[in-house]
């Protein structure tokens, strides 16, 4: 699989495919993180994360690639995992300098809070927004997949549920400002 | 916070109408709190963008990870039989050296280490042990192996069967090591252990032994044992779906035929949107869409006739669409959208009064009002009837499998074949789990069962489970329980066979979607032949009874003005055309212009005339006497058909029936003959009554073949034989047409019926994703 394939297939939504081009950097990920103070399952979540972010970029038709896109992963990965241990006051055993342009995360205070008001949520919640936002299902798809009785409760659920969001980013602001 | 997520959302999905929009931004420039809940709602709503994203990567690299881990597998296997309690001391080594000789039960073996090895200890214990099994430089390996598997055996070798303490049930113990002048050696290959059982309990597990300083053994470190499977020549097991062969035999077929069911079977590749008999499937409305007006709409495009999407909210009443479906014309004069419309296009649409009845009409008109593009047919929509069913279907379900079709047969018939001998797929244990698998309106669990044959089944199985919700999911995990293994595969064989098994399903689905567009081309070319001869025949029909009707009004106007005392010939009479015509003519002479009159109308509606003419007196008489055909045992036949050939026109004429009578007039300046022919599966029967008289006659037919009835009509002059000869061969054809149709109807309904018993969940794919409806406010309390 070229680059650009795996690029067209992430532009196209075709997860599993430019999933599994590039599924072979998870060894070195693993195996950099590990090296720095993180676990498997660390290697994985952040592995995931760099998708998201790799995702995103493609997602601008101005995305140009100065390095092979695998290397271009890593270097998001690395990137994040920074970013993590910057989070857990820790610092990284090796400071390997990852100077790839843009290859950086989006690192807005407001997106983490966001992010961080969303993972507050019960897990039914977040099913919920997830399959509304994300999946793009209707309230009455929302209503079979969830169990609800009818569109209306599963309309009234998703507002209940982006409201609980909400305040959850409000007070983790108010906290973070005090 | 205030709570604006409703309107927020709306805004952001640009929902708004204009005012509205304009008056939201209106209050957002002057409302701070506005401004933040809006922003804040845009960041969640990324937020949430992001969590599903994640979500799907996570789920992404999890089946890649199980393709990877299956992949590695296969070439590290451990096969394990059942064994109960397994004296395992080979690679940890943790038995003491001094162990080796304390029991007289132990065996000695020198092996080649350099070829595969199978000893067979004197309780039936088998040891398979692969060449270069264990570590050592040398070719020759002393093995030492103890066996205790009788009560008689572990109690006589002073064996305890103690786990940290407490008592186990065992089922044998076994003891292997491997020497290199008297020192111990490791095992760097798995070696295969069966020992014999009586009966098989899936809760026993392996143990490793230590030996503790009192010299006491300690089982530990339990492990749960496989199932070894036997495999069986693959086509001898049963993949259809569990209902396919019950149905073949409940429907009178010959289920028993392999090569047949085969066929049939694969058959249904594609199925259902390349299959006729599908339409079945479809809503009243769309069925009769499809049977009426398919041919000229398209829907969601402009085809000969125009895109019928939304058509009901183009038209000012639904009245009026149904109007201008009966009767375009009359439509046009009433409706100007109608005049409008019916210059879309310069072919002129069908009158379709009396195709339709209200009902009928309704239930399309509704069809088509509800019919939506099909975006995403084989996506969420069918999955979503599917989790319907399961209503504790979690969200795995939704973002994992995205695909949901039934297993194709194309699929079956790629793995069922020789080349999977020996593989998990061969054996009982896999065609039981088809069997469940057919019923789930996804191939994705079927496809990790094939990526998966170097694994041991319950593997699959637990991942099928982990991967799934509600009963499907619990079925998979009673399928793990059973601890079912796998079967060695070589190294490779895993891809080749992955690789084999898409080449072959890619070939079949197309090498049916071929044969179907065969069969269907020549459907198509057969019932174009019938439509053609029905086009002709219809001409013909026209023909012989526009010149019957100029020869019998000649030769009554010639014999009534003869009656009259005027001699006139056919050729000084040029026939009225029409009737409306006819009425205009200036009449300047009164006459015989009158009389032709009342002949041409006697001679149409066949009835008796009396004319008496005002200069002379005299009368001309026409007659026209009634004769009435019943046909002996007619319900025996499939298709009567009775003509009448008069003597002095150059063809013949069908009668009519009415009720069980063949009901026709005869004018009594005519002889005629009567010729009843009748049809009854292939055979075809036949009477001839010469010169018949008006009256009530009862016809008797008999059996003929083709040459019996070109001997009946030889008697008749050659233009006239010809003419009815020409008639039955089509009515001959005809009655075959007639066959042809009813048998392809039966098929069709066959393979419905087959085709309900191989797809369990089809009905739901000609159905669409059912439309949103309008948003309306949600006031929310607390």
């Amino acid at each position: 699989m070229t680059d650009k394939e795996i690029i067209e297939y992430l532009r196209n939504d075709k997860y599993q495919k430019a999933t599994n081009g590039l599924y072979n950097v998870l060894p070195a990920v693993k195996k950099y993180i590990s090296a720095n103070s993180g676990t498997a399952d660390d290697a994985k979540d952040i592995f995931q994360d760099a998708l998201v972010v790799l995702y995103k970029k493609v997602q601008s038709q101005s995305f140009a690639l100065t390095v092979p896109l695998k290397t271009y992963l890593l270097a998001i990965t690395k990137n994040i995992w920074l970013q993590e241990l910057r989070r857990r006051n820790k610092m990284p055993v090796s400071t390997e300098q990852v100077d790839i342009p843009d290859a950086l995360p989006s690192e807005e205070k407001d997106s983490n809070l966001a992010k961080a008001a969303f993972n507050l949520l019960g897990e039914r919640c977040r099913q919920l927004l997830i399959l509304f936002y994300f999946k793009k299902k209707t309230y009455r798809e929302l209503a079979s997949f969830l169990g609800f009785g009818d569109e209306r409760t599963a309309k009234n659920q998703k507002y209940r549920c982006l409201q609980k969001a909400k305040e959850n980013y409000l007070t983790l602001s108010t906290n973070r400002h005090e | 916070m205030n709570n604006n997520s409703e309107q927020i959302g709306r805004y952001l999905q640009n929902e708004m109408n204009v005012e509205e929009k304009a008056a939201f931004e209106k209050q957002l420039t002057n409302d701070k709190d506005l401004q933040q809940e809006l922003f804040v709602q845009i960041q969640i709503v990324k937020a949430v963008k992001a969590a599903g994203l994640k979500n799907t990567f996570r789920k992404t690299i999890h089946r890649r990870l199980i393709n990877q881990r299956l992949i590695q597998f296969g070439i590290a296997a451990i096969i394990l039989v059942a064994a109960a309690f397994v004296f395992y001391a080979i690679k940890t080594n943790k038995l003491s050296h001094g162990e080796r000789t304390s029991t007289e039960s132990a065996e000695t073996f020198v092996i080649n280490n350099a070829a595969d090895t199978i000893i067979e200890t004197e309780e039936g214990v088998v040891f398979a042990i692969p060449a270069h099994a264990f570590n050592s430089k040398r070719d020759k390996v002393q093995l030492e192996i103890k066996t205790a598997i009788s009560p008689y055996n572990i109690m006589k070798q002073g064996l305890s069967t103690t786990s940290n303490g407490s008592l186990l049930q065992t089922a044998g113990m076994f003891y292997i090591n491997g020497y290199e002048n008297e020192k111990p050696l490791s095992l760097v290959k798995n070696i295969d252990v069966s020992v014999p059982a009586n009966e098989i309990d899936p809760a026993m597990k392996l143990f490793d032994g230590v030996m503790d300083s009192s010299g006491r053994i300690n089982w530990i470190n339990p492990k749960p044992i496989e199932k070894r499977l036997r495999t069986y020549d693959i086509t001898t097991l049963d993949f259809y779906p569990p209902n396919y062969i019950p149905v073949v035999k409940a429907l009178g077929k010959n289920y028993s035929n392999k090569e047949y069911t085969d066929s049939l079977y694969y058959s249904f590749s594609g199925y259902p949107e390349k299959d006729p008999a599908a339409m079945a499937n479809q809503p009243q409305g769309g069925k009769i869409f499809f049977q009426k007006c398919a041919s000229c709409h398209v829907m969601g495009k402009d085809f000969t006739g125009p895109n019928l999407q939304g058509v009901l909210s183009r038209w000012p009443s639904k009245q009026a669409l149904k109007d201008w479906i009966l009767n375009w014309k009359d439509a046009v004069k009433k409706y100007p959208y109608a005049a409008d419309i019916a210059n879309w296009s310069t072919a002129a649409e069908q009158v379709f009064a009396g195709a339709f009845n209200d009902a009928e009409l309704e239930t399309l008109i509704k069809w088509i009002n509800e019919w939506q593009p099909q975006v995403e047919l084989r996506d969420t929509t069918n999955k979503g009837s599917h989790i319907k069913k399961d209503t504790t279907s979690s969200l795995s379900d939704v973002l994992i499998f995205e695909g949901h079709l039934e297993i194709d047969p194309s699929r079956i018939r790629a793995i069922w074949d020789t080349k999977f001998n020996n593989t998990i797929l061969a054996t009982k244990e896999f065609e039981e789990r088809l069997h469940f698998l057919h019923g789930l309106c996804t191939a994705e669990y079927f496809q990790a069962y094939l990526e998966g044959m170097n694994k041991p089944l319950y593997e699959i199985d637990q991942w099928c489970a982990d991967n799934s919700a509600g009963e499907t999911r619990k079925t998979f995990l009673e399928f793990a329980a059973r601890k079912d293994g796998g079967v060695m595969l070589k190294e490779g064989m895993q891809e080749k066979l992955s690789d084999y098994f898409q080449k072959k399903y890619k070939a079949y689905q197309e090498a049916t979607e071929k044969t179907f567009a065969k069969h269907q081309a020549e459907l198509d070319s057969l019932s174009k032949i019938a439509d053609d001869k029905g086009i002709e025949q219809a001409a013909r029909d026209i023909i012989r009874e526009d010149k019957n009707f100029n020869e019998e009004f000649c030769m009554n106007l010639t014999d009534a003005y003869k009656q009259i005392g005027i001699k006139r010939t056919c050729n000084d009479t040029i026939p009225p055309p029409s009737l409306p015509k006819y009425y205009t003519v200036t009449i300047d002479t009164v006459g015989w212009k009158n009389l032709d009159v009342y002949v041409f109308d006697a001679t149409a509606n066949r009835e008796s005339m009396s004319y008496t003419d005002p200069v002379t007196g005299k009368t001309a008489t026409l007659t026209y006497k009634e004769l009435n055909i019943t046909i002996e045992d007619q319900q025996q036949y499939e298709r009567v058909l009775v003509y009448l050939i008069p003597d002095s026109l150059n063809s013949f004429q069908r009668i009519e029936q009415e009720g069980n009578t063949f009901k026709e007039k005869l004018n009594s300046l005519l002889r005629y003959d009567a010729v009843a022919l009748a049809f009854k599966d292939d055979k075809t029967y036949f009477y001839r009554q010469n010169t018949i008289q008006p009256g009530d006659h009862v016809f008797k037919l008999s059996l003929t073949t083709g040459k019996g009835l070109k001997n009946n009509l030889n008697i008749y002059s050659k233009q006239r034989s010809a003419d009815i000869k020409t008639e039955f061969e089509y009515q001959v054809f005809k009655q075959a047409e007639l066959k042809r149709q009813s048998e392809l109807r039966k098929e069709e309904d066959f393979r419905e019926k087959v085709a309900l018993a191989i797809f369990s969940c089809h009905e739901g794919r000609w159905f669409v994703r059912p439309a949103v409806e309008g948003e309306d406010v949600v006031t929310e309390k607390e």
